[in-house]
């Protein structure tokens, strides 16, 4: 909000200069944003809180300031002189709904000469952004601005018998507003109607209808309290937010309605209008001010500085609360009517603590009296992870939580207020990474291995944890001297999860190639945990998505290390190379062997993989080199030939043996 | 055959042996030497018997000898060229070519603040939480205070999934889910994801990241949260850095306040980062509002507690001078391997 350094000083008798108010304000909490110079007087940008309402005036803020200097805030006249007809025979005010509107006051001015403003009063709403228009509804908005209440002109003659009814709209009714839209009234909106339709939204905007014009002579000046939630919520409906629904939304002084009404009465009868007598002023029963008790050691407790009864009577007084003493233990409190916000002691503790000044407040570190505990196991094995991958040369990207979806956007959950294209929530982090795979390479920078670590949320399931990878480029980041660049590779990709999976010790890894692609599904534990497919990006560029589910994995790991004697007696080494089918798998060549050698057979690995030419058609060439060893003695040259031996077997029931 | 032949013989293979320059030569010279049926020396052995017995002796001692000193000498060469040898690789060395250096890897900045942070806190005998992204509105809003229609919700406007179901626009509801598992003493912090409906530019994504604390007890008061947001600014920023709190409002504390550090890259003096005030804005905190504590069941009278809250992001800007906080998301290398830790 916007206010003039001049406005505050005149109105609290300011001692300070305008930086140094500025500073002020902010210390008590009304964060002073900017201050600009404006002719000689300075303007505040301020950031006020939706909890103080109070503060989105002159006189809200000239109150804070006088109680932060102990100056007086000085009063504005506020009492215009009556002549003429009594209100009652001009015009009449029912309320309909009192729960929404549960204070209406009214006052007639006659004689009104609608024209420019005096040069003060342009200056003044102009400051404070406001455009001026004329001198009735300059005035209205002046007397917003200066005591925080909004105040309406309606031209009584334009009202249908001359009247002011304050209910729902109804069904199909319509308005066209001040800023010229035709709006279509739902039952919900609290409207001000006159004898037949409605003629203003309430506490939001006035209706074109009754509108203040050149030739108005005789208005109706409406100064009411609205239901704040009411009025939020047919703003956010009709999608029109004003200063006054700004104001009514958060909250206005009960009080306030027949002050402000008469301040504006005051300026306009000054500009020559006639004020009618009396004023109508209905009113369903409001609560009596808040009277609060507090105890001062709960001050103490809270706070951690010790603030005695006095004090906090003190500081408390000034803020405009009617306090009571209790000796030295506690204090009663009532609430002025403009502090909305105000209704328990913690609320009296937080005045006391502003006044106080909160950089007065000692600093400490609290007992340690709650056991930590470790780091949760499932973040513990995200870390791991990272730490895992950025060592593998893998770099982390972060992409958003929400995603454009593909044209069939089946098993996603799509957002119901989405403010861009990405209007469905990911189910996998493909799309992202896909995403950030394309602005690097559409940036020239093709190679690059990412991961992410993130949550995914595929319909009809659970929010669950996964990892996505996405390989780019090959094993080496660059050409070198030594070597060309690589190409991104499957079994690279397979490498890395085998790896990170050997880590944390998933349980029984496997790899199944998906039927009829180069894909492949990954399992641990026999259970399903994520895939590795190949892509092609922007359809030029080879790549590797993988994507691992974190909650299933996390179920499926062991104990980290599980300590096995080093083997001290020495190992055997015998090759066996084979011909196989191409649609022999590896792994059951594995398995096939593994059976064979049983426990004496230490391991097993692929040395050469050849195809080609040389071979009868449709067939593979494999070396496996198999060491062989004991962990309780030293095999003799026969047993390892006898164990080869019958590796050697079980090779041959796959594919003929070459020796 | 006498003497004088056998010192010519050994005259002409040191002039042989000096001419070899490589190991082929060396085993030709050995052979032309020492070769039983062709060798120079085999050759003196076979004429022996003629020689005169009077110097016979003598002659065939010193073919013995000149034997073992060609050996030697041929052994002795082939060493010294294998040393040249090896000498002319090493000498090929070029230690400045670069070396072959493993890929390398980077953490995102933010999850490289996440962790400083989170560490920081860890330090301090907090445990860690967290939870879903996906949350109600009950946990998101409610409980934290923040009723249906509440103005404050206009800072925090949301992406919704159902009428109930959002994602969670700060970290408060995983505050809640433990405060509701646990009972008091606690000391925690809840980092993660947290997502706002606002408009994307170089201040604000849609997305972000945060992380919140809280700390509930008997007896915990504001001088406590003061001391604790000091120690973390301190570890953070720099034992220099000073602290300034602002009273602010955030329904689920009160007294509610807004954190600034002194400016640590013009050390308060004025710059572009502190709009010239000195102070940096980087935390919201206060003492926690006891409808919170009706919710989840504690005694309002027995505990009390402080909780803090900050943007990772933010953070992360400041530290490192970035300008646009959508770079963040954009995931662009040259930007990510800025970011060595
Ligand atoms: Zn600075």
């Amino acid at each position: 909000m916007k206010i003039s350094y001049l406005w505050l000083r005149d109105l609290a008798k300011l001692p300070a200069g305008p930086l140094e108010t500025a500073k002020a304000l902010t210390s008590m909490g009304h964060a002073v944003d900017t201050v600009s110079k404006l002719w000689e007087d300075h303007i505040f940008d301020l950031d006020i809180t939706s909890n103080r309402p109070d503060c989105l005036s002159a006189i809200g803020l000239a109150r804070e300031l006088a109680a932060y200097y102990g100056t007086n805030l000085h009063t504005r006249p506020a009492s215009p002189v009556e002549e003429g007809q009594r209100i009652e025979n001009l015009t009449t005010v029912v309320v309909d709904a009192p729960d929404l509107c549960p204070r209406y006051c009214a006052r007639v001015l006659t004689s009104v000469k609608i024209g420019e403003s005096p040069a003060w009063l342009k200056s003044r709403v102009d400051a404070h952004g406001f455009r001026s228009i004329n001198n009735v509804v300059d005035v209205t908005n002046f007397v917003m601005l200066e005591m925080g209440h909004p105040v309406h002109a309606f031209d009584l003659d334009r009202l249908g018998g001359h009247m002011i009814r304050v209910r729902k709209a109804k069904a199909g009714e319509r308005l066209r507003t001040l800023d010229a839209v035709d709006r279509l009234l739902d039952p919900e909106v609290l409207v001000i109607a006159d004898q037949k339709e409605p003629v203003a939204l309430a506490g939001i905007m006035g209706g074109e209808l009754s509108e203040i014009s050149a030739g108005t002579t005789r208005i109706l000046l409406e100064s009411a309290l609205f239901d704040p939630m009411n009025v939020r919520r047919s703003s956010k409906r009709l999608g029109l937010r004003t200063e006054a629904s700004a104001r009514f939304e958060k909250g206005c002084d009960p009080e306030a309605p027949p002050r402000a009404a008469d301040r504006v009465c005051h300026l306009l009868q000054e500009m020559g209008c006639v004020v009618a007598r009396g004023y109508l002023d209905v009113k369903s029963a409001t609560r009596p001010p808040a009277v609060i008790d507090l105890k001062v050691a709960d001050v103490h407790a809270l706070l951690g500085v010790e603030i005695g009864a006095e004090e906090c009577a003190r500081f408390l007084d000034l803020l405009g609360f009617t306090v009571k003493l209790n000796g030295a233990e506690s204090l009663q409190a009532r609430v002025p009517t403009h502090r909305v916000d105000v209704s328990s002691p913690v609320d009296l503790i937080e005045e006391i603590a502003r006044f106080h000044g909160y950089d007065r407040i000692p600093a400490a570190l609290p007992p340690l009296d709650s056991e930590p505990e470790p780091l949760p196991a499932h973040l513990a094995l995200e870390e791991d992870i990272r730490d895992f991958l950025v060592g593998a040369g893998l770099t982390e990207v972060i992409t958003y939580s929400f995603v454009q979806p593909p044209a069939d956007p089946a098993g996603m959950v799509p957002l119901r207020n989405a403010i861009s294209e990405r209007t469905h929530l990911r189910s996998s982090l493909a799309a992202g990474m896909r995403e950030a795979a394309l602005h690097n390479i559409n940036n020239g920078h093709e190679d690059f291995r990412f991961f992410e670590l993130g949550h995914v949320f595929p319909a009809g399931q659970r929010e669950s944890a996964a990892l996505g990878i996405l390989v780019s480029g090959g094993a080496t980041a660059e050409p070198t001297w030594r070597a060309p660049a690589d190409r991104p590779d499957f079994f690279e990709v397979k490498g890395i999860i085998e790896e990170l999976f050997e880590r944390v010790a998933a349980k029984w890894v496997a790899f199944r190639r998906r039927d009829g692609t180069a894909a492949a599904e990954i399992s641990a534990g026999g259970a399903a945990v994520g895939w590795i497919e190949p892509l092609t990006i922007d359809g030029r560029h080879p790549a590797y998505l993988a994507e691992i589910n974190l909650d299933a994995l996390a179920l499926r790991i062991g104990r980290r290390v599980d300590y096995a004697p080093v083997v001290r007696y020495p190992a055997s080494w015998r090759d066996v190379s084979f011909l196989v089918d191409e649609s022999t798998e590896y792994a059951s060549v594995v398995k096939a062997v593994a059976d064979a050698g049983g426990r004496e057979l230490g391991s097993i690995t692929l040395i050469d993989l050849y195809r080609g030419d040389k071979l009868p058609g449709g067939k593979k060439s494999m070396t496996l080199r198999l060491r062989y060893q004991s962990a309780t003695r030293t095999l003799t040259s026969a047993e390892v030939d006898e164990l080869h031996a019958r590796c050697v077997e079980a090779v041959a029931t796959l594919g003929s043996v070459r020796r | 055959m006498d003497l004088t032949d056998i010192e010519a013989l050994e005259a002409r293979f040191n002039g042989e042996l000096q001419a070899c320059a490589d190991d082929r030569a060396l085993t030709a010279l050995h052979d032309a030497y020492l070769s039983r049926k062709r060798g120079h020396i085999g050759e003196i052995m076979r004429q022996l018997p003629q020689v005169d017995p009077s110097v016979r002796g003598a002659v065939g001692q010193r073919a013995n000898a000149l034997k073992r000193r060609v050996e030697e000498a041929i052994e002795k060469r082939r060493a010294e060229l294998a040393e040249a040898a090896q000498q002319a690789i090493v000498d090929l060395v070029d230690v400045t070519l670069p070396g072959i250096r493993p890929r390398r890897g980077f953490i995102h900045p933010i999850s490289q603040t996440r962790r400083e942070i989170c560490r920081i806190f860890m330090q301090m005998g907090y445990s860690i939480e967290d939870g879903p992204e996906l949350d109600t509105e009950y946990y998101n809003f409610e409980a934290a205070n923040i009723p249906r229609d509440h103005p404050a919700r206009d800072a925090q406007d949301s992406f919704y999934v159902t009428d109930d179901l959002l994602l969670r626009t700060h970290t408060t509801p995983v505050q809640i889910h433990a405060m509701e598992r646990r009972k008091p003493p606690l000391r925690i912090i809840a980092p993660g994801r947290v997502f706002r409906r606002d408009a994307t530019d170089a201040t604000h994504t849609p997305m972000f990241f945060q992380v919140e604390g809280l700390v509930v007890g008997k007896g915990i008061s504001f001088a406590h949260l003061r001391g604790t947001l000091q120690t973390f600014a301190h570890m953070m920023f720099g034992p220099d850095v000073k602290l300034r709190l602002r009273p602010s409002y955030f329904p689920f504390v009160e007294p509610g306040a807004e954190v600034d550090i002194s400016c640590f890259l013009c050390k308060g003096n004025g710059c572009r980062v502190c709009k010239d005030s000195g102070w940096i804005e980087i935390l919201g905190a206060g003492m926690v509002h006891p409808a919170l504590f009706d919710r989840v069941g504690y005694d309002r009278k027995e505990v009390t507690g402080f909780a803090f809250g900050m943007g990772i992001d933010r953070i992360t800007l400041l530290k490192h001078g970035i300008e646009d906080t959508r770079l963040f998301f954009e995931n662009d290398y040259r930007f990510l391997s800025q970011f060595r830790s």
